[in-house]
């Protein structure tokens, strides 16, 4: 499936050419250079698709003491989460623990596994992951592997990372982001 | 009776404006030390109010000061929306926002003390008392503008709630959740900039209320885990406590005079913030 339906995009000042299509019954693996504008793509999607949901590399933060059960009610509430996957999830991850703790009190793993679950659990059609293996453990990224692989038939997934050695035993499509002369190109491999 | 009922409402209606721009601010920009003051709009209210002076003076006019005020504010409003709209880059990045109004301050500071060596050189009253606020003169008009107002906040938080409490988890969380965060934060800055205004032009600068305040009340048990409850209520809660404020400063005089309230909001709001802190400190050790 086609993610961008025009095939130029204007992205900070970059043109930005869009040769690409998602695959359903597999992991889009996004890779690129650092600083060649992945993160900044991903982002715009946000205002071109309502069908994407994000797992951002940015920790969950607040300023007040908003726990995560507390983030879960608002997230209900806002109808966004299947509930019967978020359930799930929360068991898998072993997550329930952590639900009367503040967000704020977080550490980097916990937050991130929360992002995971939160995306994971969101009921639109295209879930991407932007570098998801970041702070978890060996437990966890197992858990989240074994997530994807569950996932990837029922739900399109787009996974932007570099290093790819905890994805190797899963159905892979390559899609390539380069910068050259100018301009960005992003491409199926 | 009627004055002084009148004069407690307009305190708490005050206090009710003052915070709720602090917690709008401070969610918007995501920094709980951000305020009306840190991002100019007290500063805007002071010039409003400043010029208001001016021209009066200058031109003989016997208009209220709140009235011609509140004309150069909505032309200022006008200039500032104007500058927001064609400088779209500038005011994407929120420091930019907070650096600008942080220097704006200082202009509006400094441009204050060259009208009020001018006034005194030439021997003609200044109001300084400007920045410590009081409500030792209110009218019917100022209530009714207030009252207007109230009730335009209150169905301003009913529709943007929701989506604040998402932006409460970070910008690019509640885009992912559709949220239009950029509209939202002009939005919620635009009541701001225009709660804060028109306190300052009616009653003058209420130091560290809308810095302290929103922070107080987050702290407490009731409202520390719920930014709805902190949008809906915590205003609430600072309207009573300006009103018990001025309260005391009306009971209370000295030598016959009265405390302006913005002085003792100033010394109460800047030892509850050092308290505040204390106490996130100690919970976080």
């Amino acid at each position: 499936m086609k993610l961008v339906e025009s095939n130029f995009l204007k992205i900070n000042d970059m043109n930005v050419s869009v040769d690409f299509f998602l695959k359903k019954d597999c992991i889009n693996l996004l890779r690129g250079a650092n600083g060649v504008g992945k993160t900044t793509f991903i982002i715009k999607l946000l205002d071109i698709s309502k069908k994407v949901s994000i797992c951002f590399q940015h920790r969950l933060a607040s300023i007040n003491s908003t726990r995560v059960k507390d983030i879960l009610k608002v997230l209900s509430e806002n109808n966004s989460l299947d509930k019967k996957s978020l359930d799930q999830y929360l068991e898998i991850f072993n997550y329930s623990q952590f639900l009367d703790r503040e967000v704020n009190e977080l550490s980097g793993g916990e937050n991130q596994v929360l992002k995971l679950i939160l995306n994971l659990s969101s009921k639109k059609d295209i879930l991407i992951f932007d570098e998801p293996a970041q702070y978890l453990d060996t437990t966890n990224l197992y858990l989240f592997c074994d997530a994807l692989l569950k996932k990837y038939n029922s739900k399109t997934i787009l996974i932007v990372e570099h290093n790819t050695s905890y994805l190797k035993n899963l159905p892979l499509e390559e899609i390539l982001m380069v910068k050259q002369e100018g301009h960005i190109e992003i491409k199926n491999v | 009776m009627f004055e002084i009922t009148q004069r407690l409402l307009l305190a708490f209606l005050s206090g009710y404006f003052l915070c709720l721009s602090g917690s709008l601010s401070q969610l918007t920009t995501h920094n709980p030390l951000s305020s009306p003051s840190t991002l100019g709009f007290t500063g805007v209210g002071v010039l409003s109010i400043l010029g208001g002076f001016f021209i009066q003076k200058y031109f003989l006019i016997n208009t209220s000061l709140e009235l011609i005020g509140t004309v150069i504010f909505l032309i200022l409003l006008l200039a500032i929306f104007l500058i927001v709209k064609m400088n779209p880059k500038t005011f994407k990045h929120l420091k930019n926002f907070i650096l600008l109004g942080i220097a704006f301050n200082l202009f509006v500071g400094a441009i204050f003390s060259i009208v009020n060596f001018i006034f005194i050189s030439r021997g003609i009253q200044f109001p300084s008392s400007i920045w410590f606020g009081n409500f030792r003169f209110t009218s019917i008009e100022s209530l009714v503008l207030f009252m207007i107002l109230f009730f335009l906040s209150i169905l301003f938080v009913r529709g943007q709630a929701r989506k604040l409490e998402l932006m409460n988890l970070g910008d690019l969380f509640a885009r992912n959740l559709g949220v239009k965060t950029s509209r939202v934060t002009m939005m919620s800055l635009g009541v701001s900039l225009i709660l804060t205004s028109v306190v300052v032009i009616h009653f003058g600068v209420f130091s560290f209320v809308g810095l302290v305040l929103p922070n107080i009340v987050r702290s407490m048990k009731f409202f520390k885990y719920s930014i709805r409850r902190e949008l809906y209520f915590g205003p609430i809660i600072c309207g009573i406590i300006l009103l018990g404020l001025d309260l005391l400063c009306y009971q209370v005089t000295i030598y016959g005079a009265e405390f302006p309230v913005g002085m003792l909001s100033a010394v109460f709001g800047s030892f509850a913030l050092i308290t505040v802190l204390f106490r996130s400190g100690n919970m976080n050790s």
